[in-house]
């Protein structure tokens, strides 16, 4: 399986434009030899692969146990948040017409519309603000 | 699990077939792939087929690798490699989102595989999905705890989201695992301790960074920036002497930085002028060839003061020979008194040189060189044309010229001189002579070619700059390839100016590809940086990166290209459309043919033009693709050409308008531009709701701009022609415009906003112009009022007096022939040397061209022929 022993897969690209020399005379002409373009070497090996470094610590525990406990109360902050405009209800004809007026994504207007308790002319005064 | 487990010996060809991918070596993979599908057991194997695919598309060999991915997929579809492989294809080919779903294939099959968590990652941060980010970047911390990017990537999650707290624990987590011993300096270890202190900053934790960074000094190795920080957050914290210190070591330092005097006067908080003096006179004291000390003065104080060390000032550099001297001074200009302060002052030395070689002909001394005059005589030339007072201008840059004809310094004013006259030719024509002084200087060559587009010479700038540009290529394809998007711009709107509209649409897509390039771009450093710990650098790059598009460039190629879309919109181009529009009412039937069969052969010549311009490329293309083929290179993912034909015969030019307007929305949203030109576009769509928007908007900035009230009107007027508006629409309408128009019918309003703005003729014209929309019987007074140039209107300057010439010409007023003659001889006699204005019918004069320019809501385009 691939997966095993962590081999990395890293796509190779090309430095994008200006990548030689000053002036236009660094080209990609196959035969001529290539002055002054140092930098191009660079960029190339911008996308090198190479091993990743490691950590030596015996202390990771406590930190992960720190994270551990920050990341439950953002996931309970949110849901609770998400429950409320749930509960909201609105009418398909209103989100309809908030999408084509504004020109907004289906996600966006609905999120408007909930937000103003399903009010669709306050809705569309504060998008047009 | 694969289909087909490979045996041991194909097992191993496989894991080097990842390692020669890995380490670049594509020829040696394509070997192994070979080696394992020649065995016809394996000649299906799903695995191989997608990693011979990938490695083709390193190769260029795009299509190949489509068809061999796909099939690996078909073969395999539970293998979480090969949606891997087919992510990374969509990613080398920009479709992000598509990868960013083959990724989450991949790892619905494999939930813990690090490399494709890692590339997802990657794409979340590209796609700036900072909450998917934050949480792929956990599950890496989770799997691979003791990996440095693992703890730096989740930081960086957290700084980018605001969360200062975290970032700073972790970085803190993480900084305790590095055991750097104290007297060692390790640059990957400096740039973590600042990176972490930044993030302190941005919290506003100033004690705490204070103290970070003294306990940290001496392992940092940019010390200028520790002193820095040092002093701001000294004066932060109120620790004014202190910080008083570090500011004046800072201008030990470096006396030139302006951000050191502001600190150090915050830090010694003078009470009085005198005081304030003393701060700069000390460190000229110490400093006697530093310009800051000396310059900065002249920005707060006034009077007599103001006379006494702007004399000196301008003495020095007289007679040192400064050619920069205006520039620096420029930024006082906004102030009468001491604008009249300077004139005296110069004036009197130009005088006094000119009979006995001194500044002061109540002075002894030695004499001043002859090149003390000359940069005398060049200061009052910029002084006078920043006045308004080109013609004496003139006169001095001419006397310039006559003692000293090789300066290309003067050359150059001369034209600059022309250009705010309004008369490019001549300006153009300068530049050129400036640049022919000294043919190897890059800068007078790219500002000669700039003043040639601006007088829409569009051939002779391109030449201009292949005098710089690569051999072997057309210095339009040279410069697209180098991103010269200052060229481009210019170009564009030249283009827009002469009315080729689809030429000018390729150079502001040309623009927007640069744009979406260097967002692209990005991509490789998200690894790289993490790796390097140039993490300042780094999240500076995403904060750039996030902005990019408010640059002046975007904005430019943006404006231009939905001006056109809209000018197409309104008069959408037909296959035997032409550009002139022939009023042929006024012709005989012999002239009429006349005109048009030479109309016919000038077109069928441009046709052969194209035709030879097309073979040429395709020519040029070829020889190009075939060097490419031979390298071993990857191409980016597939662009159309873009042809000007095409362009602007687009189906729906407003979409396309609107492509360039969102960003300019995102980004650009205090300007009040961009609103005007989203009404315009919205106000073709009929999309009333977002007319309401784009005004509210514009109003916010500015409520009495010129053109948001022309705006305003033609706003109200739709609305009250369109009854049969939904009622929830018509509901927000009606209170919105409430605030705006206050019960007003339109001509109070307008009148209103005449009478407010009775001094600006760019506030008369709108006004004029919406006199004459709401009922044409005013016709007379509107022209009237459009064309007032009494004593008392505050803005009679050459570009407003173009724009109501230009209004008048183009239908704004209906037809008005008379009128347009009388107001051109008026205006020509305050502004003789402005081409506009000039009596003469040049075919080439740019008063015919510039009625293609700016005007945006004329309904006819009336030709004097």
């Amino acid at each position: 399986m691939a997966a095993e022993g962590d081999v990395e897969l890293e796509l190779e690209t090309e430095p994008n434009g200006s990548g030689g020399g000053g002036d236009g005379a660094s080209g990609r002409a196959a035969e001529k030899p290539r002055k002054h373009d140092s930098g191009a070497a660079d960029l190339e090996r911008v996308t090198d692969y190479a091993e990743e470094k490691e950590i030596q610590s015996s202390n990771l525990e406590t930190a992960m146990s720190v994270i551990g406990d920050r990341r439950s109360r953002e996931q309970k902050a949110k849901q609770e948040r998400e429950k409320e405009l749930a509960k909201v209800t609105i009418r398909k004809e209103d989100l309809e017409l908030i999408m084509t007026e504004m020109e907004i994504s289906r996600a966006a207007a609905e999120r408007s519309l909930r937000e103003h308790m399903g009010n669709v002319v306050e809705a569309l005064i504060t998008l047009t603000n | 699990m694969p289909s087909v487990p490979l045996p041991p010996k194909e097992s191993n060809l496989f894991k080097r077939i990842l390692k020669c991918y890995e380490q670049k070596q594509y020829k040696n993979g394509l070997k192994f792939c070979k080696m394992i599908l020649s065995n016809p057991k394996f000649a299906e194997h799903g695995e191989t087929l997608a990693m011979k695919g990938l490695t083709l598309n390193c190769l260029g060999k795009k299509e190949e690798a489509y068809e061999f991915v796909r099939k690996g997929l078909r073969n395999d579809v539970k293998s979480h490699v090969c949606w891997h492989v087919y992510g990374l294809l969509q990613r080398s080919d920009k479709k992000y989102d598509e990868a960013i779903k083959c990724y989450r294939n991949a790892l619905k099959l494999d939930k813990d595989n690090l490399q494709i968590l890692r590339d997802l990652s990657l794409l979340q941060i590209q796609m700036r999905d900072l909450e998917g980010y934050r949480e792929t970047r956990y599950q890496l911390l989770q799997l691979r705890p003791t990996q440095r990017a693992s703890w730096i990537g989740y930081a960086i999650a957290y700084h980018l989201l605001k969360d200062y707290d975290m970032a700073l624990k972790l970085l803190e987590e993480f900084r305790k695992t590095q055991q750097i011993p104290p007297n060692k300096i390790d640059y990957e270890y400096s740039e973590l301790i600042l990176y972490q202190n930044q993030v302190m900053r941005e919290a506003d934790l100033f004690q705490e960074s204070l103290e970070h960074i003294e306990t940290y000094e001496k392992q940092i190795c940019d010390k200028l920036i520790v002193e820095e920080i040092k002093g701001e957050m000294l004066l932060k914290l109120g620790r004014l002497k202190e910080a008083g210190e570090v500011f004046k070591e800072l201008i030990e330092r470096n006396a030139e930085n302006w951000h050191y005097y502001e600190g150090l006067e915050k830090a010694l908080q003078p009470s009085t002028l005198e005081e304030r003096l003393q701060i700069y006179e000390e460190v000229s004291k110490r400093h006697p060839r530093a310009v800051s000390p000396r310059r900065l003065p002249l920005n707060f104080v006034s009077g007599e003061k103001f006379r006494e060390l702007m004399d000196k000032f301008l003495r020095v550099n007289f007679s040192k020979g400064c050619p920069p001297l205006f520039t620096t001074l420029k930024s006082l200009y906004y102030n009468p008194e001491k604008v009249s302060t300077i004139q005296e002052l110069v004036t009197g030395y130009e005088t006094s040189l000119k009979t006995c070689d001194l500044f002061s002909t109540c002075e002894n001394g030695e004499k001043e060189p002859p090149t003390t005059l000359l940069w005398v005589q060049y200061f009052l030339a910029q002084h006078f044309d920043k006045l308004g007072q080109c013609s004496l201008a003139l006169d001095y840059i001419n006397a310039a010229i006559a003692s000293t004809p090789t300066l290309i310094e003067l050359f150059y004013l001369k034209a600059k001189i022309y250009k705010h006259v309004g008369n490019l030719k001549e300006a153009a024509k300068w530049m050129d002579e400036a640049q022919s002084l000294d043919t190897a200087d890059r800068f007078i060559n790219s500002k000669c070619a700039k003043y040639m587009l601006r007088a829409n010479m569009v051939k002779d700038a391109e030449e201009m700059c292949s005098k710089f540009t690569r051999e072997g290529t057309s210095a339009m394809e040279n410069l697209n390839e180098m991103q010269c998007m200052w060229f481009q711009t210019e170009c564009a709107a030249a283009y827009q100016r002469l009315g080729k509209y689809g030429d000018a649409l390729k150079k502001c897509h040309e623009v927007e590809r640069h744009f979406f390039e260097i967002t692209d771009d990005q991509f490789d450093f998200h690894t790289y940086c993490m790796r390097k710990m140039t993490l300042r650098a780094y999240v500076d790059l995403l904060r750039l990166e996030d902005v990019l598009r408010k640059h002046a460039f975007y904005f430019k190629a943006a404006r231009s290209a939905i001006e056109i879309y809209l000018k197409l919109h309104d008069n959408p181009l037909t296959n035997e459309s032409k550009e002139q529009e022939v009023n042929s009412e006024n012709l005989s039937a012999k002239e009429l043919k006349k005109i048009l069969s030479k109309q016919r052969r000038a077109q069928k010549k441009a046709k052969l033009e194209e035709e030879r311009k097309h073979a040429e490329r395709e020519r040029q293309q070829k020889n190009q693709k075939k060097k490419r083929d031979e390298e071993e290179e990857e191409t980016s993912g597939p662009r159309e050409e873009l042809v000007p034909e095409k362009l602007e015969r687009v189906e729906n030019p407003l979409e396309e308008a609107i492509k360039f307007l969102i960003p300019l929305k995102n980004l650009i949203g205090d300007d009040i531009e961009t609103h005007l030109l989203a009404f315009e576009i919205y106000f073709r769509k009929g999309k009333f709701l977002l007319m309401l928007q784009s005004v509210k908007r514009a109003f916010a900035i500015n409520s009495n701009n010129p053109w948001l009230h022309e705006c305003l009107i033609k706003f109200s007027k739709a609305v009250s022609d369109h009854s049969n508006l939904p009622e929830i629409v018509s509901k927000v309408l009606t209170q919105e415009m409430q605030k705006i128009f206050v019960n007003k019918n339109l001509e109070s309003f307008n009148e209103e906003f005449l009478k407010h703005n009775a001094t600006s003729i760019q506030h008369q014209l709108s006004g004029a112009k919406m006199m004459y929309f709401l009922d044409k019987s005013r016709q007379e007074k509107a022209i009237a009022v459009a064309t007032r140039l009494d004593k008392n209107m505050r803005d009679k300057n050459v570009k407003t007096l173009t724009k109501v010439f230009e209004a008048l010409l183009d239908g704004s007023f209906g037809s008005c022939h008379s009128q347009c003659e009388e107001y051109q001889a008026a205006c020509h006699k305050l502004f003789p040397f402005t081409s506009a204005f000039m009596p003469a019918t040049n075919e080439d004069d740019s008063s015919i061209a510039s009625v293609n320019h700016t005007a945006i809501n004329h309904d006819l385009l009336s030709n004097e022929i």
